[in-house]
C-alpha cells in the first residue's frame, strides 16, 4: 500500500510537487495522469526513494520512505521512462544481476519465464546497446517483475511498446494487482490504461485535481463519455460538470490533508464551479 | 574507523544468511536501517564489475581487429612499441634521481595535482553525485544498496584506469628505484588516493552553501595563486636574466619540484607521504613492512571520508531544500509563467539573421544557439583563457627584444593548439548524445560544419588578436610580421577546431571517458600536434628559403607572406572539408560509442 500525506517538492528554486496526499491499498490500481510537468515523474522518483520528498510524510510498501528506503527498496519497482540500461550488459545479464542483488531463488528460470512473457527471450544474449526503446521498456519490466515487489511504479510504461506488448504490460499488471501488488501507472495514453484502473490521481501543476475511483470521476463529468473526456474537464480550468453531483467521500484523501484536496481552493471542485 | 569496525562485526555477524530468498516476504523493519551493506551485496557489485570489465575489454579487442579503426590501431600498437622501448633503452640508460627529490616529487606533486582539482572542482556548477551514469543511477540507486556500497562500487572502477597510469609512469620511473614492485604498489596507491580525495571533496563542494562555497572559491583560488606566484619567484631566482626560453621552462619543473618539497606541500601531502617513501625504498626493513601497511590502510580511511562526506553533503542539499521552502523562497509554475508572458523577441538576432544571405542562415542558427551556451560558460571562457593569455606575454617581461616576437607567436601557437581545444569543447563534442537531432535538422553538412565550429574558432581569434596586439604595441615587431603571423595563427585556429572534430566524427567518445583507449587517445593525438608543429615550421623555413634565393628582394618578403598566408588558409579550408566529410559519413547506428 501506499499512504502520502503533503508530499512537497523542491528543484533548486523550483516547486515541482506541491503538497499532493493520497493512499492507495494492496491489489488497487491507480492511474498517475497529467499534463506534461505537471508533477508525476517527480512524484513517482519520491515514492521510489530515488530523490527524497523536501517536505510530507510518504510510507509505502509499510516502509517510511525517509527512514526505511533499504527495505522499502526490497518490495518496491519502479521502472522510469525510457529505462537506461547498462550498455555493457546483455538482456540475459541484466536479469541476473537483478536476481542475485534481490536474492531472487531460481532467478535464472523465472527471467526465462518473463523475458518469454515478454518476447524477448531471442535476445538473451545481445547486448543493451542493440535494443530498440520498446525492447529497452520491457526489458525494464522484466526486471521488476522478476523480484515480486508489493508496489510497482510504471512511469509511462506504454511509450514505445508494440500493441501486443501493450497488451500483455497491461494484462500483467492486472494479474499483479490480483495478487496483492499496489501499482502505480502513469500514462498519457488514458484509453489504454483506464480498462484496468481502480482509482486515478489527476495532477496539474504540482498538484492534485483530483483522486479516487474511476467511477467518481465518470460521475462527476456525467457528460463525458470516455475516462479521457472526464479528464479533460478535470483539468480544463473552465470546466464544469453538467451536474451538480458532490464528490465523493471516497474521492477525498484518507490521511485529513484537505488543502489540495478537490474541496479545497487548488482542487477540481473550484474549478468545475 | 569506528564505522568500518561496526560494519565488520555486522557482517561477521550474519555468516548463515541464506544467499537467495524470496524478498516478497520479507516482514516489515522499523529499525534504523544499517549505513553498509553485507559482503554478499559487494560481491554482487564485484560481479557486475567483472561482467562490465569483461565485456568492454572484448570491444576493445574487436574494435582494434577492426578495419574501419585500422589506423587506430597501427598508431596505438606503434605508440606503445615506442614507450616500452624508451623506457627500456633510453630512459634506463639515464643517472637516476636522488630518492629524497623523487620522495618529494611524488608526495608534493600529488598535493599540487589536488590542488588543480579542487580549485577546478569549487568554481564548477556542476553537482557531483558520486559520477555516477545514468543506468547506475537507476539500476544500483534504485536497489536495496547503500550509499556506501556505491561509492565502493564507483572506487572499484577506478582501479583499472589507475592501474593502467600506474604502468605508464612506472616506466618512466623504473630506472630511479631499487625495488619496482615497490614502485609499482607505491604509485599505485598514490594515485588510487589521490582519485579518492578528489571525489571527496567534490562531494564536499556539492552539499556547500553558496556562501560556504564563495569562501572555499577564495580560501583554493587564493592558496593556488599563491603557489603560482612561488613558482615564478622560485624560476625567476633559478634563471639567470636574459636566458633563453628554453631555460624558463627546464627551470619551471625544477621550480614545481622544489615547490614540492617545501614543509607546508610536505605537510598537506601527509596521506601520500607512506607510498612516496615505498616507493624510493633503498632497503628492505621492517620499516618497509609498516610504510606498506600505512600505503594500504589509508584506503579504507580515505573511503569512509569519502562515506562521510558523501552523507554530509546529501544532509546538507536537503535541510537546504527544507529551509527553502519553509522561508516561501522558490517558484511555482505560476509564477514562472507569469515571469516570462512579458518576454520580448530579440530584436538583435532578428536583425542579423535580416542581414544575413540566405546561404549562411542556416550556421548562422547554430552559431546562436552555441552562442547560448557560450553566456552560460562565460566566466570558465574567460578563466581558461586568460592563463594562457598571460603565459604567451610573460616573454615581453624578459629582455631579449630578438626573441620576445617569436616566442609569443609560439607560445600563442602552442595555446591554440593545445589548451584551446580542450577548453572550448562548444562544438560537435558535447553534441554525441545529440547527434540525432543534429543529423535530422535541413542544413548542409558544410553549413553544419561552419555552425558547430564558428564560436570555439571566434574565440580563439580574439584570444590571439588581444595577445598579438598587446605584443605588437610593446615591441612593434613590424607591419610585415604582424600581418603574416595574425593571418597564419587565425588559420592555425580552424585547422586545430576543424581537425579535432573530424577526429571526433571518426572516432567518436563521450566527454567524460575514461580508461586505456583515453589515455591512449589524447597522448596519441598530443603526439600528432606535435608532429604537425615541427612539419609546419619546417615548410615554413623550406618556404622561405626558396623566396629567400629565387626571388629579388623587394619581392620575397611579400611573396613569403602572401604565401605562407595563403597556404595555411588552404590548410584550413581542407580541414573544414574534413571534418564535413567526416560528419557527412557520421553513423549514428555505428559510430555512436555506448555510454
Amino acid at each position: 500500500m501506499i499512504e502520502v500525506e503533503g508530499l512537497r517538492k523542491l528543484y533548486d528554486s523550483y516547486l515541482a510537487v506541491d503538497g499532493i496526499s493520497f493512499s492507495i491499498d494492496a491489489g488497487q490500481i491507480c492511474g498517475l495522469i497529467g499534463p506534461n510537468g505537471a508533477g508525476k515523474t517527480t512524484t513517482m522518483r519520491c515514492l521510489s526513494g530515488l530523490i527524497s520528498a523536501t517536505s510530507g510524510s510518504l510510507k509505502v510498501a509499510d516502509c517510511c520512505v525517509q527512514t526505511n528506503l533499504k527495505t522499502l527498496k526490497t518490495r518496491l519497482a519502479y521502472v522510469p521512462d525510457d529505462p537506461p540500461l547498462f550498455d555493457d550488459l546483455s538482456v540475459g545479464e541484466h536479469m541476473e544481476f537483478i536476481g542475485r542483488l534481490y536474492r531472487v531463488s531460481d532467478h535464472h528460470e523465472k527471467a526465462i519465464e518473463l523475458l518469454r512473457q515478454f518476447e524477448l527471450l531471442d535476445k538473451y544474449k545481445a547486448g543493451a546497446t542493440t535494443l530498440s526503446r520498446g525492447m529497452r521498456q520491457k526489458l525494464a519490466v522484466c526486471c521488476a517483475y522478476l523480484y515480486s515487489p508489493s508496489v510497482i511504479l510504471l512511469d509511462e510504461p506504454l511509450t514505445g511498446l508494440d500493441p501486443p506488448a501493450i497488451r500483455t504490460l497491461l494484462e500483467s499488471v492486472r494479474v499483479r494487482a490480483a495478487a496483492g501488488a499496489t501499482i502505480i501507472i502513469s500514462s498519457h495514453l488514458l484509453a489504454m490504461i483506464a480498462p484496468i484502473c481502480t482509482h486515478l490521481l489527476v495532477m496539474q501543476n504540482g498538484s492534485t485535481q483530483y483522486f479516487g475511483d474511476t467511477n467518481t470521476l465518470r460521475d462527476q463529468f456525467p457528460h463525458a463519455k470516455t475516462l479521457e473526456d472526464a479528464y479533460f474537464a478535470a483539468t480544463h480550468p473552465d470546466a464544469s460538470p453538467t451536474a451538480s453531483t458532490p464528490l465523493s467521500t471516497s474521492a477525498l484523501p484518507r490521511n485529513g490533508n484537505h488543502e489540495n484536496s478537490p474541496t479545497s481552493s487548488h482542487g477540481v471542485t473550484e474549478a468545475i464551479s | 574507523m569506528k564505522s568500518l569496525v561496526r560494519w565488520i562485526r555486522r557482517t561477521a555477524a550474519r555468516p548463515t544468511e541464506a544467499d537467495t530468498t524470496d524478498n516478497a516476504s520479507v516482514e516489515s523493519q522499523p529499525t534504523v536501517e544499517s549505513r553498509w551493506d553485507s559482503l554478499y551485496i559487494q560481491r554482487q557489485l564485484v560481479w557486475l564489475a567483472t561482467k562490465r570489465i569483461s565485456f568492454r575489454a572484448e570491444r576493445f579487442l574487436q574494435r582494434l581487429r577492426s578495419p574501419r579503426r585500422l589506423i587506430a590501431t597501427s598508431l596505438v600498437l606503434l605508440f606503445f612499441s615506442f614507450y616500452v622501448m624508451n623506457g627500456i633503452f633510453i630512459l634506463s640508460a639515464r643517472a637516476a634521481t636522488d630518492p629524497l627529490h623523487l620522495r618529494f616529487w611524488l608526495s608534493g606533486g600529488m598535493v599540487i595535482y589536488m590542488m588543480y582539482h579542487l580549485v577546478k572542482c569549487v568554481w564548477s556548477n556542476a553537482r557531483v553525485d558520486l559520477e555516477l551514469s545514468n543506468a547506475e543511477t537507476l539500476w544500483l540507486g534504485n536497489s536495496p544498496i547503500c550509499r556506501s556500497s556505491l561509492a565502493v562500487y564507483h572506487v572499484g572502477n577506478l582501479l583499472l584506469p589507475a592501474a593502467l597510469k600506474t604502468m605508464m609512469l612506472s616506466i618512466l620511473l623504473a630506472r630511479d628505484v631499487k625495488y619496482p614492485l615497490l614502485l609499482v604498489i607505491g604509485t599505485f596507491t598514490s594515485l588510487m588516493l589521490l582519485e579518492m580525495i578528489r571525489l571527496t571533496f567534490g562531494r564536499l563542494v556539492s552539499g556547500m552553501s553558496t556562501k560556504q562555497r564563495g569562501w572555499f572559491r577564495l580560501i583554493t583560488t587564493s592558496t593556488a595563486m599563491a603557489l603560482v606566484i612561488q613558482l615564478i619567484a622560485c624560476v625567476h631566482s633559478l634563471t639567470p636574466s636574459g636566458s633563453p626560453m628554453w631555460l624558463y621552462v627546464i627551470n619551471s619543473l625544477r621550480g614545481l619540484g622544489e615547490i614540492a618539497s617545501t614543509p607546508m606541500i610536505q605537510f598537506l601531502s601527509t596521506p601520500w607521504i607512506a607510498s612516496a617513501y615505498l616507493t624510493v625504498t633503498e632497503s628492505l626493513q621492517p620499516l618497509t613492512v609498516l610504510q606498506l601497511l600505512a600505503a594500504l590502510g589509508i584506503f579504507p580511511l580515505s573511503l569512509l571520508m569519502l562515506v562521510k562526506a558523501d552523507r554530509w553533503s546529501l544532509r546538507q542539499e536537503q535541510n537546504r531544500e527544507v529551509s527553502r521552502l519553509s522561508e516561501g523562497r522558490y517558484d511555482t509554475r505560476e509564477s514562472q509563467s507569469q515571469r516570462y508572458s512579458g518576454l520580448r523577441i530579440n530584436r538583435l538576432q532578428s536583425a542579423i539573421e535580416y542581414c544575413t544571405p540566405p546561404i549562411a542562415r542556416d550556421a548562422l542558427n547554430l552559431i546562436y544557439r552555441q552562442a547560448i551556451s557560450v553566456r552560460h560558460y562565460r566566466y570558465k571562457i574567460a578563466i581558461s583563457l586568460l592563463l594562457p593569455t598571460v603565459l604567451c606575454l610573460s616573454p615581453l617581461f624578459m629582455g631579449r627584444i630578438t626573441e620576445q616576437w617569436f616566442y609569443v607567436v609560439g607560445g600563442i601557437a602552442l595555446c591554440t593548439i593545445l589548451l584551446a581545444p580542450p577548453a572550448l569543447r562548444i562544438d560537435f563534442r558535447r553534441d554525441l548524445k545529440r547527434m540525432v537531432l543534429l543529423r535530422s535538422l535541413p542544413v548542409k553538412p558544410f553549413s553544419m560544419v561552419v555552425g558547430q565550429l564558428a564560436l570555439p574558432i571566434l574565440i580563439t581569434w580574439t584570444f590571439q588578436l588581444t595577445t598579438l596586439t598587446i605584443t605588437a604595441l610593446m615591441i612593434h615587431p613590424g607591419w610585415g610580421q604582424f600581418i603574416l603571423w595574425t593571418g597564419m595563427l587565425l588559420a592555425l585556429a580552424v585547422v586545430t577546431f576543424a581537425s579535432e572534430n573530424a577526429l571526433f566524427l571518426a572516432y567518436p567518445h563521450h566527454q567524460h571517458n575514461e580508461g586505456i583507449a583515453m589515455m591512449l587517445r589524447t597522448k596519441l593525438t598530443f603526439l600528432g600536434k606535435g608532429t604537425v608543429i615541427v612539419i609546419t615550421l619546417s615548410l615554413l623555413v623550406l618556404w622561405a628559403t626558396l623566396c629567400q634565393n629565387l626571388l629579388p628582394a623587394p619581392y620575397a618578403s611579400a611573396c613569403y607572406i602572401s604565401g605562407s598566408i595563403t597556404a595555411t588558409w588552404i590548410a584550413a579550408f581542407l580541414g573544414l572539408a574534413a571534418a564535413t566529410l567526416c560528419w557527412r559519413r557520421f553513423d549514428i547506428a555505428m559510430d555512436t560509442p555506448p555510454e
